[in-house]
């Protein structure tokens, strides 16, 4: 009877006596990590700001010399040469794509070409339905929801002088999208019909617009400049035909010209991230270090317990 | 003598009663009676019988049918007549000698009309009065002074209230009352009469009858002339003064006994009685003018006291009857007479001084009144009623003062009130409610006013009166009910009787009556059965259900059942929540893992319930045979009926509980095993009346006409009353020897024949199962108030994101156009309603940070830390195949911070196996053994002390049997002998291989003390061989004598003894009792004592010595009875042996008539031996600074000594003894020890408390409690000795619930600690000897005491550590996690838009965070095992409750926060311009979202690889693997359409970039930079005691030091090495040899293994392998291969040095010690 009980109970786990590896914060081990570590930030912090510093960013807010509705240009001079690829974007500032209201309201199923019922379109595409608000299927819009309503529509074109630059908006949406999130329905959407909001469901614009930005200001991709370059010192102007209306919820729209390196954009915030708290981790390093030969402890002795 | 007149004829039973002073002021009194109804006629009726003067019935009302019901002095044929004319004339007819007025006139009206008409009465009853006429009558008596009484019935109901402003009592006939005799202080005349006798010169039988008054007086007066006038006043004084009085004895007279008994009445002082006192100091004592005669006597008694009495009240003239002879007690009696005369007459002068004063006549009290007075000195008396105005007023009434009362539902105290709105209903509306039967129901609402008007008027709560009770007034209508008429009638009488004669106390005040509350007090039921399908039977089912559901309420029941804990209820209204529009999530993100928690624990529930179905369907479903339509049928358990005829045969179990009838057996015994019940383990004997147990037949049983009646259904098991009327003639009583209990076994027996008694539910083993009582631990409390803050922090959270959310949409809603408000469906809403739902949204967003993943994994980490504490292997004890057992897993961290250990000693400290060790007999001491407390005592003393006994019995002594055969005690102790060989209720068991081999015999014995006994005297030759019913036989020498078994006075807890009575073969009956030494000296021979007889003196220091060292003893006594004594004796005792009601105490006071003039033969004593390392446990425990008190029944010396030897008390200990006989005395010992321990605390002195029983209950009452508890704080241990089961519990409560935070453990293994397992916060169990119930009741069993350390030490404060860990990580996470919605809510418009997909959010706890912190709650060990016994400092050291101190949660929620805030604010800085996906594509939200998350994954599951320090590879995996599950689901959501398209492709473009992982790498070092500095900072410049261990056990690994592991695995083996060949030891050569290893041991390159002399060992030791082995001293040496360990351990070599052989052969013996406790597989991982 023991024996068995003694057998069955032999298994370490049982006798909670799994071998175990058990660290210890040792300044022996710990200090050094810290000092390389710290340098191994700043190192790469460096290598960030560098990166960083290669990229040129153009940036022109157009909201505020332009009429609604009206056409205008705006022109910019890149402080530098800007090698291709130079991406340009819109910036929309204070533009909430992350409300729960607005990233809600759409549906992927119809975008993805499949005709919606009225009833699914309640309720998914809340508040932007169907024309009219008329309870039939063949009135809702296609597709629906308040993102498609309120897509961006202004129109840019950059040009040198008259020559309109050879900046491609096509293959600016991710791949994945256009070939399998957003399908035309069967038959295309009417564009006149009054129901439909976008007529060509992998217009990539379009795409892009519905891929909802994380926060209030974002930027979304217009056209790329894949030959060629901006070159320092040229005036290149910008044609817009101002649709979009952003000022009453005080948003401002602006035009970025940019290049990019492996990190992305112009984001200085990254490399001094790095260098800050690679600087601090290596100070520390350091306080520790010299405590430590200063007036270091004796591991494990007796004489620290409390109760010797 | 005159002839008897008529009256006295007809009076004579009555004046025992009030004799005829009594009956004369009866017979003068004119009692007036208003209403003749039922009660009124009832009263009067008792008042005309004992002979009034006269009545006066008023009453206006016609009889009524209403009346002919509940009036015997109405009849049919008067219907219609005058009420009151008829019953008078029927009453008349009781007594011819009392006069009957009547007046036809309703009281009422001539209260109205003329109330003077009363004032001719000398007493008013008032029956069924309406109020108005009752204050109104009450203030004419009040002015007059006649007494009023005022009955009411309502129903069931009974009011009574007397009206008198005050009444004196002279003549209280009280029966005991104390004299003051006047010893203490004599007047002239005593002393002169006692003066006058010479007692010298008296003959010897003068001497013998002078009266002990006088001795006393004498022999006081020559005390004070020697004394200097004092008389005695110390101890010694007074027993100096007790021994003259016995030295002056000529022989054995009485008188002088009765002189040593009440020698204490010549020095007590005096006292004034407290009667007399109140009287003395009562307003009316001042006398004027109208003062009664009561007082005038009161006012000159103490001016008598005051003047002439020096202090004390006149004498009272009787004296008790006392041993003289007639002449002198005459003298005596006259000499007090006179002095009593004297005084009253002085008192009589003081008396006419006064009347003269007053101008009233000076002879109005006259002196015969004066001599009674003084002569019922002590028994006078007074008391005052208030009126019925002061009552009713609520200024002046104490009717508040009673709330409680009223209140109390066991009281009838509401009924007073119910009678007050039911008269006030009455004045309201002119009827009483209820009258009429149309309006009950509307009448019960006007009363329920009228209640709570009353209830308001003396501003009681109207709660206390409750519908019951006036519905019940309402149903009862106002109806007179003949019983309680009668009942309420005889009250009244008896009181108005009282106060007509003025004596005895007239209750003060009200009386409520309440006929409702009838119980059944007697089962009684007749058998055999007619009707076998009684539908109607009042006894419950026999069925048993143990099982909570059916299959119809399990859903909704386990459901109420669950939502009762808060968290799944906050979960249920999450969920509800969630189906609002408004909501951010769908309800099944929150459903899914509800219902997942919920069905864990019903699925449980289901299973354990399917379980107790089973077993219930399979036990009422058992078979038994049944006597019924005149066979026996065979019949289902649960169709068993009380009454039922029953047949069990052996080995079968009783289905209910069985009055035996008859047996298979001899003599109507059988045996039963009782295991099931009390887990007792030996068998015990049941026995038939012999009148029943010739009913063995099916035909014998079927003529019966019988019944029994039976106390009722309890749950005392070792009781039961009952008498079996066989006939109707032939009562016989049920004792518990009949009485077979369903749970027991039928053992040793064929078959049994029985009544059913208690079925179902009134067993006594279902009425003794209780649930446990459920034990929280004190984290789980602590959890609870933790989630209230986490929700008031949750709260906050909501509120905040619900006013962001409606100021924003207040400013930007209707101008960002984008959102679409205008076409919105619906209202468009105001901020106020978006704020009000973005609460509930912002809640519902972060509800998970309330953790429901926490309930679960705490259970399942608590569940697998008590299986833990089942399966360790160093708590499982071999020899009894006994594991520990967590019986219950809420306690694991409980264990973890005790600070008191309240110890049983008996069993727990101690084996409680009994071994009788000495003796003494005839005055001389035997035995030789030297018990451990021995020892220890005297090791205290510096003397070191050895058992010199040889192997054997633990009883030699030569002496012992030599004086047996020739001494002048021998007759002593073949008497002592006797009695150890019979004088027990042990049943011998016999070897089934050899039946007749006396020496083979198991003796199966409830108490260990008996099985010692009768075990040693089998040793010593008197064996016991068989015990009968009627017989019990023992054989002396091979010669067998059977001794007749006439009585057995059972032992109990109160009688503390045990006695036989026999009739020895010669025929002599005698009586042998043995039992507690106090008990047995109370009741020795006091002739015999008084006579030249040393045995008890002689004993009782051989008593004291056998305590002092630790032994349990026992006296032994013997009577010799005459036979007609006896036979008269047990008539009386078979008399009280068939009362129902109160038998024990009728019985033992029986037992007490026969157990006296005992003559002592000697004592015993029993050893109780110490646990096996009680010692080093108890000193562990100390050093971790646990208090440990010891709880025990023994005497003090035993259980000082026990203390010692446990190490429990300490030489350098001051040990403080509590000492006192009542409150005030132990009040002050109290206080002064507790002075004296300050002191020595504060200079380093420790003490220890020791306190026996008696003072405990003082000590534990009023003001005592706390100072006692605080000086037990002060001290180091305490010891309660003497102590009962109740306060056993009461101490740990007093610890328990004064000492804040204390935790409080009691260990205990016996019946008698049930009571301390259940008050203390954890209750441990020792399986041990005294059965199971200990076990039971506790919520961990261990099997020996040493186990508690590791209990504690290791798995109590591991259990604690991990419990607090998951708890405080568990709340971690979710802060972590919720809190970056808020964040997130400050850049979504607070639109409450969850960052995450919803499906992430739900499996946040299940999939990615909770394995790592299970595995750390079940494996974490921050030190080993070893190292925590080691240093047991460390459980108290940082680990009591600091670990879960708000202190503690709070810098966890807060780091919770930190980690959010970098973990959002980062990610959010680093994707500023969205365009980090290299490609310039912007990225979006969901990569966004999963970049958060990702950081979160991380971050949380390596704060836990942070926190735990015991890396294992279940660590490791899970670790490691929560994180690369989180990228497994990524990629699989990124990578299908069929989850979620908004994830489609996020996972694959994101985990590529280096982005991603520098952005984690960042954050990851920023959230855990912190944590880890600190640790490291605290670690290494203010570390802990338990980090300081840690860095121990490392430097002791990272040294391997092999040398020491190939030294304990040598160890291992020579352990093994040393048994065997200590067994072969033969050869006493005491040289060194090298043996053989065996083959096992080959562990090392073996050469040459010849057998090599010692010598060759010593020179060339190099050379060989081996062990060296010396019988000497037991030590033994493996020699390893000495060069090259010489090579590898330089130092350690020194071992092998020859000279040091003997000296690591004795460290090798402490090494074996030591591993002991840590054991041999610690090698293995080293």
């Amino acid at each position: 009877m023991s024996e068995a009980i003694n057998k069955s109970r032999a298994s370490k786990f049982k006798q909670q006596k799994l071998p175990a590896r058990q660290p210890i914060l040792k300044p022996r081990s710990v200090i050094p990590t810290m000092l390389v570590l710290g340098i191994f930030f700043i190192v790469m912090g460096v290598i960030f700001v560098l990166s960083v510093d290669s990229v040129i960013e153009v940036s022109k807010r157009y909201d505020d010399k332009c009429e609604i509705g009206s056409n205008c240009t705006i022109t910019f001079e890149p402080p530098s040469d800007m090698e291709s690829p130079v991406y340009f974007y819109y910036e929309l500032t204070n533009f909430y794509q992350n409300h729960r209201r607005y990233v809600k309201s759409r549906d992927d199923t119809q975008l993805g070409g499949e005709i919606l019922s009225y009833e699914d379109a309640e309720e998914l595409c809340d508040p932007i339905i169907s024309l009219d608000g008329e309870e039939k299927d063949s009135m809702v819009y296609q597709p629906c929801g308040l993102i498609v309503w309120s897509q961006f529509n202004d129109t840019l074109t950059v040009k040198n002088g008259d020559e309109v630059l050879d900046f491609n908006e096509n293959g600016i949406a991710w791949e994945s999208d256009i070939e399998s999130k957003f399908q035309n329905p069967d038959p295309k959407p009417d564009p006149d019909s009054p129901t439909t909001l976008q007529s060509d469901f992998t217009e990539e614009h379009f795409v892009i617009w519905m891929r909802v930005a994380a926060l209030p200001t974002f930027r979304k991709l217009y056209a790329v400049l894949e030959n060629g370059k901006l070159e320092q010192g040229k005036q290149y102007s910008v044609n817009i035909e101002n649709n979009y209306p952003v000022s009453s919820f005080d948003g401002q729209k602006s035009l970025i010209f940019t290049t990019t390196t492996w990190v992305g954009g112009k984001n200085t915030f990254l490399g001094y991230a790095y260098i800050s708290l690679g600087s601090i981790l290596f100070l520390i390093g350091l306080g520790f270090l010299l405590k430590h030969l200063i007036k270091p402890r004796e591991l494990g002795k007796e004489k620290y317990l409390k109760w010797e | 003598m005159s002839k008897p007149t008529e009256k006295e004829q007809l009076y004579s039973r009555q004046l025992y009663l009030w004799d005829q002073s009594g009956q004369n002021k009866i017979e003068s009194s004119h009692v007036c009676l208003l209403n003749a109804n039922s009660v009124g006629t009832e009263i009067l009726k008792n008042l005309v019988l004992p002979g009034l003067a006269q009545y006066t019935l008023i009453d206006g009302k016609k009889v009524t049918t209403r009346d002919t019901g509940n009036n015997f002095y109405v009849k049919k044929s008067d219907i219609g007549e005058s009420r009151a004319k008829v019953t008078s004339n029927y009453l008349q007819i009781h007594n011819k000698f009392v006069k009957g007025n009547f007046l036809e006139k309703e009281p009422a009206e001539l209260i109205e009309e003329n109330i003077e008409y009363f004032e001719q009465f000398d007493m008013i009853i008032a029956s069924r009065l309406p109020e108005v006429a009752v204050l109104k009558l009450s203030k004419k008596c009040w002015e007059k002074d006649i007494p009023l009484i005022v009955v009411r019935t309502n129903g069931l109901i009974g009011y009574l209230r007397i009206m008198k402003k005050e009444h004196c009592v002279i003549d209280r006939k009280e029966e005991e009352v104390h004299e003051d005799l006047r010893m203490n202080a004599p007047f002239e005349e005593l002393i002169e009469h006692c003066n006058s006798i010479k007692m010298e010169e008296l003959d010897d039988d003068l001497y013998g009858h002078v009266p002990y008054l006088v001795i006393l007086v004498k022999l006081m007066e020559q005390w004070k002339k020697d004394h200097e006038g004092k008389p005695p006043k110390t101890r010694e004084e007074k027993k100096k003064f007790k021994d003259i009085i016995y030295n002056m004895r000529r022989s054995d007279e009485a008188n002088f006994s009765e002189a040593y008994l009440n020698a204490w009445k010549a020095w007590n002082s005096y006292m004034i009685p407290d009667n007399i006192d109140e009287i003395f100091d009562d307003k009316n004592i001042k006398v004027t003018k109208e003062s009664s005669p009561f007082w005038l006597v009161g006012a000159a008694l103490k001016d008598f006291v005051a003047n002439e009495g020096k202090g004390r009240l006149p004498v009272v003239g009787t004296i008790p009857d006392m041993t003289a002879d007639t002449k002198s007690f005459i003298t005596l009696q006259k000499i007090y007479q006179k002095r009593a005369e004297k005084d009253a007459i002085c008192i009589h002068e003081k008396v006419k001084k006064m009347l003269e004063k007053f101008d009233r006549n000076p002879e109005e009290v006259p002196l015969k009144y004066v001599k009674f007075y003084c002569k019922n000195m002590m028994q006078v008396w007074f008391t005052r009623y208030p009126s019925i105005e002061q009552e009713y007023d609520p200024e002046t009434s104490k009717i508040k003062s009673l709330e409680s009362e009223f209140a109390n539902e066991s009281n009838n105290h509401i009924f007073y009130l119910v009678f007050r709105a039911v008269e006030a209903f009455n004045k309201e509306h002119g009827y009483y409610p209820g009258e009429s039967n149309e309006k009950v129901e509307s009448d019960y609402l006007l009363l329920k006013k009228e209640a709570v008007k009353i209830c308001e008027l003396y501003k009681l709560n109207p709660e206390i009166m409750t519908d019951k009770y006036l519905k019940g007034f309402c149903r009862f209508g106002h109806s007179e009910l003949h019983n309680v008429s009668a009942f309420m009638g005889g009250i009244t009488a008896q009181e108005v009787i009282k106060i007509i004669t003025e004596q005895r106390q007239p209750m003060s005040n009200t009386f409520i009556y309440n006929g409702s509350k009838l119980e059944e007090e007697e089962r009684f039921f007749e058998f055999p059965l007619t009707d076998f399908e009684d539908k109607n039977s009042p006894y419950p089912s026999n069925s048993i259900i143990s099982s909570h559901y059916t299959v119809f309420n399990f859903i909704p029941k386990t459901l109420f059942e669950q939502f009762r804990r808060l968290a799944n209820f906050y979960f249920l209204i999450v969920i509800i929540l969630e189906y609002f529009p408004f909501s951010p999530l769908t309800p099944t993100v929150s459903v899914v893992p509800l219902v997942f928690v919920l069905s864990v624990t019903a699925i449980r529930e289901a299973y354990e319930d399917f379980l107790r179905h089973r077993s219930d369907k399979e036990i009422n479903n058992r078979l038994s045979e049944v006597l019924r339509e005149g066979e026996w049928q065979k019949v289902f358990w649960k169709n068993i009926r009380v009454g039922d005829i029953i047949r069990i045969y052996g080995k079968e179990f009783f289905p209910s509980d069985i009055a035996l009838l008859s047996t298979t057996e001899p003599k109507g015994m059988c045996y039963i095993d009782t295991c099931n019940l009390d887990g007792e383990t030996n068998l015990k004997v049941r026995q038939a009346l012999p009148k029943t147990n010739g009913l063995n037949s099916k035909e014998k049983l079927l003529n019966l006409n019988s019944s029994i009646a039976c106390e009722l259904p309890n749950n005392n098991i070792n009781n039961f009353d009952g008498t079996l009327n066989l006939t109707k003639d032939e009562q016989l009583s049920l004792t518990k020897t009949q009485l077979l209990l369903k749970g027991c076994a039928l053992k040793n027996t064929k078959s049994i024949i029985g009544v059913v008694v208690f079925t179902g539910k009134d067993t006594k083993l279902i009425r003794n199962s209780k649930d446990a009582p459920s034990k929280r631990s004190s984290v789980e409390i602590q959890l609870n108030s933790r989630l209230i803050t986490i929700f008031l922090f949750l709260a906050t959270i909501g509120i905040v994101g619900g006013v962001m959310s409606g100021v924003w949409q207040n400013k930007w809603e209707n101008k960002s156009w984008y959102l679409g408000g205008k076409y919105q469906s619906g209202v468009t809403s105001s901020p106020v309603y978006t704020g009000f739902t973005g609460f509930f949204s912002f809640i519902i967003v972060t509800n998970v940070m309330i953790p429901i993943s926490l309930y679960v994994t705490l259970e399942i980490v608590k569940l697998i830390q008590s299986f833990f504490i089942n399966w360790d292997k160093k708590m499982y004890h071999e020899q009894t195949d006994t594991p520990a057992k967590a019986r219950t897993s809420n306690l694991t961290e409980e264990i973890g911070i005790i600070d008191y250990i309240f110890s049983d000693k008996t069993g727990t400290l101690t084996c409680n196996i009994m071994e009788f060790m000495k003796c003494s007999v005839g005055g001389i001491s035997y035995g030789q053994g030297i018990t451990e407390v021995a020892i220890a005592a005297a090791k205290r003393n510096g003397i070191e002390l050895k058992d010199t006994r040889k192997e054997g019995p633990a009883f030699q002594d030569r002496n012992f049997l030599q004086n047996l055969k020739s001494h002048e005690t021998s007759q002593y102790i073949h008497e002592f002998l006797i009695m150890m060989g019979i004088c027990h209720t042990v049943l011998p068991e016999a070897d089934e291989e050899d039946p007749d081999n006396l020496d083979k015999l198991v003796y199966q014995a409830a108490s260990p003390d008996e099985g010692a006994l009768a075990n040693a005297a089998r040793m010593l030759g008197y064996k016991f061989c068989d015990r009968t019913p009627d017989t019990v036989s023992i054989s002396i020498d091979n010669k067998k004598f059977t001794y007749e078994l006439l009585n057995i006075l059972e032992f109990n807890s109160t009688r503390k003894r045990m006695s036989i009575i026999v009739r020895d073969p010669e025929g002599q009956i005698i009586l042998y009792c043995k039992g507690a030494d106090n008990v047995i000296y109370e009741r020795l021979n006091p002739k015999i004592q008084q006579q030249d007889n040393k045995i008890p003196d002689l004993t009782l220091n051989h008593l004291g010595e056998f305590a002092s060292e630790g032994l349990r003893t026992l006296c032994f006594a013997s009577r010799v009875i005459e036979e007609d004594q006896y036979l008269e004796w047990n008539k009386k005792f078979k008399k009280a042996n068939t009362e129902i009601k109160d038998r024990k105490n009728k019985v033992m006071a029986v037992c007490e008539e026969i157990e006296i003039d005992l003559n002592l033969i000697g004592c015993s004593a029993i050893e109780d031996k110490l646990q096996d390392g009680v010692p080093d446990a108890i000193e562990l425990l100390a050093r971790a600074g646990i208090k440990i008190w010891v709880l025990t029944g023994d005497k003090q010396e035993t259980a000082i000594n026990i203390g010692f030897a446990c190490s429990l008390l300490t030489n350098q200990m001051d040990l403080l003894v509590i000492e006192g006989n009542d409150e005030k005395e132990v009040y002050q010992s109290l206080n002064s020890l507790n002075n004296k321990a300050k002191s020595n605390a504060k200079n380093g002195i420790q003490n220890a408390l020791v306190i026996t029983g008696r003072c405990l209950t003082s000590a534990l009452l009023g003001k005592n409690k706390l100072l006692f508890l605080e000086f037990g704080k002060r001290c180091v241990s305490v010891i309660c000795c003497r102590v009962s089961p109740l306060q056993k519990s009461q101490v740990v409560d007093l610890v328990r619930e004064n000492v804040k935070n204390s935790k409080c453990l009691a260990i205990g293994d016996g019946a008698n600690d049930v009571s301390m397992i259940q008050a203390a916060h954890v209750g441990v169990g020792i399986s041990g000897q005294e059965g199971l119930q200990a076990v039971m009741s506790s919520d961990y069993a261990i099997a020996q005491f040493k186990y508690l350390t590791r209990l504690l030490l290791v798995h109590g404060r591991w259990c604690y550590k991990r419990a607090t860990l998951v708890i405080l990580y568990s709340f971690y996470k979710n802060v972590a996690f919720s809190f970056m919605q808020i964040l997130f809510g400050y850049f979504s418009g607070w639109s409450a838009q969850t960052l995450f997909p919803a499906i992430f959010m739900s499996i946040y706890n299940v999939f990615f965070t909770s394995l790592p912190i299970l595995v750390i709650g079940v494996l974490d060990q921050d030190v080993s095992a070893k190292s925590e016994l080691k240093h047991p400092q460390l459980y108290s050291g940082d680990n009591r409750n600091n670990e879960f101190s708000f202190k503690r949660f709070w810098v966890w929620i807060i780091e919770g926060v930190y980690h959010a805030c970098v973990m959002f604010f980062i990610p959010r800085l680093f994707c500023k311009n969205d365009m980090f996906l290299g490609d310039g594509k912007d990225s979006g939200f969901w990569i966004f979202s999963i970049l958060i998350y990702s950081c979160v994954v991380f971050v949380v599951n390596l704060k836990c690889a942070i926190e735990t320090t015991f890396w294992t590879w279940m660590h490791h995996f899970t670790i490691w693997g929560s994180i690369a599950v989180w990228f497994i689901i990524v990629l699989i959501f990124s990578n299908s359409f069929f989850f979620s398209s908004d994830l489609y492709q996020v996972g694959n473009i994101l985990f590529k970039l280096p982005f991603f992982w520098l952005t984690i790498l960042f954050v990851i070092t920023l959230c855990l930079l912190p944590d880890l500095l600190i640790k490291f900072y605290q670690r290494n410049y203010s570390p802990k005691d338990f980090q300081i261990i840690q860095e121990q056990e490392r430097i002791e690994k990272k040294i391997p030091n092999r040398f020491e592991i190939e030294k304990k695995r040598s160890e291992k083996l020579l352990t093994k090495k040393i048994e065997q060949d200590r067994l072969l030891e033969s050869s006493s050569e005491n040289l060194l040899q090298v043996k053989q290893p065996q083959e096992e041991d080959n562990l090392i390159n073996q050469k040459n293994w010849d057998s090599i002399p010692y010598k060759t060992s010593l020179t060339d030791s190099s050379k060989y392998l081996g062990y060296a082995f010396n019988p000497d001293n037991g030590g033994s040496l493996r020699i390893l291969d000495s060069k090259k360990v010489a090579s590898d351990f330089k130092e350690e070599s020194v071992f092998f040095n020859v000279q040091n052989f003997k000296k690591f052969a004795s460290l090798n013996r402490e090494i074996n010690l030591n591993t002991d406790t840590t054991e041999s597989s610690e090698i293995d991982e080293i």
